[in-house]
């Protein structure tokens, strides 16, 4: 059966076909939840919510774009709603704090060491998933957003109450930050010649 | 020209494709000439490209159950909770006993002060040729009848209503029974703490008094030292009565109106 017509028989009350788009969308969801909030249990928790939501908006879904693609939108409102109720429990630093820490160039111990390394791609992909959840907070969650959700900075910038600068400034230190510790565990194919500080000191 | 640490921002940028092209421009210039950044910009592009094939998590055991039982629960509290039973009406049932609880206080109170100021009212012109104290009363009920029905003077009026038959009091005046000032000031219908419907002050017992109260009345001493007994509206009338048949004035001080099982205070001011 199609996702269409699984859409179509949940719509007309048929559990059984929305347990079926459930059982085919739920890793993908509860992935995002996880990546989005750092915690399996909470993202476990958010991504029925956001089934749960979907169940409820079933009628209002018209099919515009696919099921996945809209539960999977549906389930990144979840999470901003989780995080900014969570920010307002706590009492966040302030944003420079928050980035000013690991920026400018790493210095990774293997810059020079082996150029030509490839590594394969799925190896890289299980690494940055990885990496990812060892984020800290407010770097993982701007990642996810840009990379996972697909958002654009503005609505980031919305997301998390940010002005677009900081936004732009986060996910770049978020990529920096990612970069460090993928090229610390020798899992990037970087071919650098030389390091940057270097080259910029010769100009 | 930039520092390298200042292209970062525009290398992230560009992956999102989010650089004008003035912006675009000025960064392709820079990565031409810095081969640092040319390889930071390939190492952010690969890890870019990283993302849409990042590994997925597996959901829990019995995710999707738990999704359809949360369905299913929603589902059955929908169906079961009956209209009464819902908090929001519930809330407001309790809401609604207690304006109805209010109002009732409210009328209860409002529709006795009317009818004794009513009464006083019609019965002032009377009144007003036999005691200063009762012409008083009968100003003050008239003026009460048409304004606040909440003035404390109004209250008094409301317990010491004027005799049906003024004519008995004229004998002994000295004799008079007095509308107590203290009591109207704080709330006629208080006595000692306790809530009353009305109040009868007599300067003394009449004789036989013992006949109407029974053997088991409880005298009591209130705060200002009187002697004051809790007894019924029947037994209030019946003692009143007695009180006029051995000359006490009770002009302006038997309240009408009182059902015979209403709660009343007798309260000796002699």
């Amino acid at each position: 059966m199609t996702e269409q017509e699984l859409v179509s028989r949940a719509k007309a009350g048929d559990q059984d076909a929305f347990e079926q788009l459930v059982l085919d969308n739920q890793n993908r969801v509860y992935t995002l939840a996880v990546r989005m909030t750092g915690d399996r249990e909470e993202g476990s928790d958010l991504a029925q919510e956001a089934f749960f939501k979907a169940w409820q908006g079933l009628a209002s879904f018209q099919g515009d774009s696919s099921f996945s693609t809209w539960v999977y939108r549906l389930a990144t409102n979840v999470c901003i709603d989780f995080l900014r109720r969570q920010r307002r429990r706590r009492e966040v630093e302030p944003v420079l704090s928050l980035d000013d820490e690991e920026c400018g160039w790493a210095e990774p111990a293997d810059w020079n060491q082996d150029p030509q390394r490839h590594l394969e791609r799925a190896e890289l992909s299980r690494t940055v998933a990885r990496e990812l959840e060892a984020l800290p907070d407010h770097h993982r969650q701007v990642l996810v957003m840009r990379e996972l959700s697909g958002l654009s900075y503005q609505e980031i910038g919305e997301a998390l109450s940010l002005d677009m600068g900081t936004v732009k400034s986060r996910i770049a230190r978020a990529r920096l930050a990612l970069r460090k510790k993928l090229t610390a565990d020798g899992n990037l194919s970087g071919s650098a010649p030389s390091k940057p500080s270097e080259q910029a000191r010769r100009r | 020209m930039r520092a390298c640490e200042d292209y970062i921002d525009l290398i992230s940028a560009r992956l999102d494709g989010s650089l004008s092209q003035e912006e675009e421009g000025e960064l392709e210039a820079h990565l031409a000439r810095c081969p640092a950044c040319r390889a930071l910009a390939d190492e952010l592009a690969e890890i870019h490209a990283a993302f849409p094939d990042l590994e997925e998590l597996s959901a829990p055991e019995g995710f999707a159950r738990g999704v359809m039982d949360r369905l299913g629960e929603r589902e059955e509290k929908k169906t079961v909770i009956p209209l009464f039973a819902r908090p929001q009406i519930r809330a407001l049932a309790g809401l609604a006993a207690c304006a109805v609880l209010c109002i009732g206080i409210y009328r209860s109170g409002v529709w006795k002060a009317g009818g004794a100021a009513n009464q006083m009212a019609a019965s002032g012109v009377e009144i007003q040729a036999d005691a200063p104290a009762a012409a008083a009363g009968a100003d003050s009920g008239a003026a009460a009848a048409e304004g606040d029905p909440f003035l404390p003077e109004q209250k008094l009026m409301i317990s010491c209503l004027p005799a049906p038959d003024t004519e008995e009091g004229e004998a002994n005046s000295s004799d008079r029974v007095e509308s107590d000032p203290s009591l109207a000031g704080s709330a006629i219908y208080e006595v000692a703490g306790r809530t009353v419907d009305a109040v009868l002050t007599l300067t003394q017992l009449p004789e036989g008094a013992e006949e109407i109260l029974g053997a088991d009345v409880e005298w009591l001493t209130d705060k200002q030292g009187r002697t004051y007994c809790i007894v019924t509206g029947e037994q209030m009338d019946a003692l009143a009565a007695l009180a006029q048949t051995q000359g006490q004035d009770l002009t302006g001080a038997v309240p009408d109106g009182i059902g015979a099982d209403a709660l009343c205070a007798v309260v000796l001011a002699g």
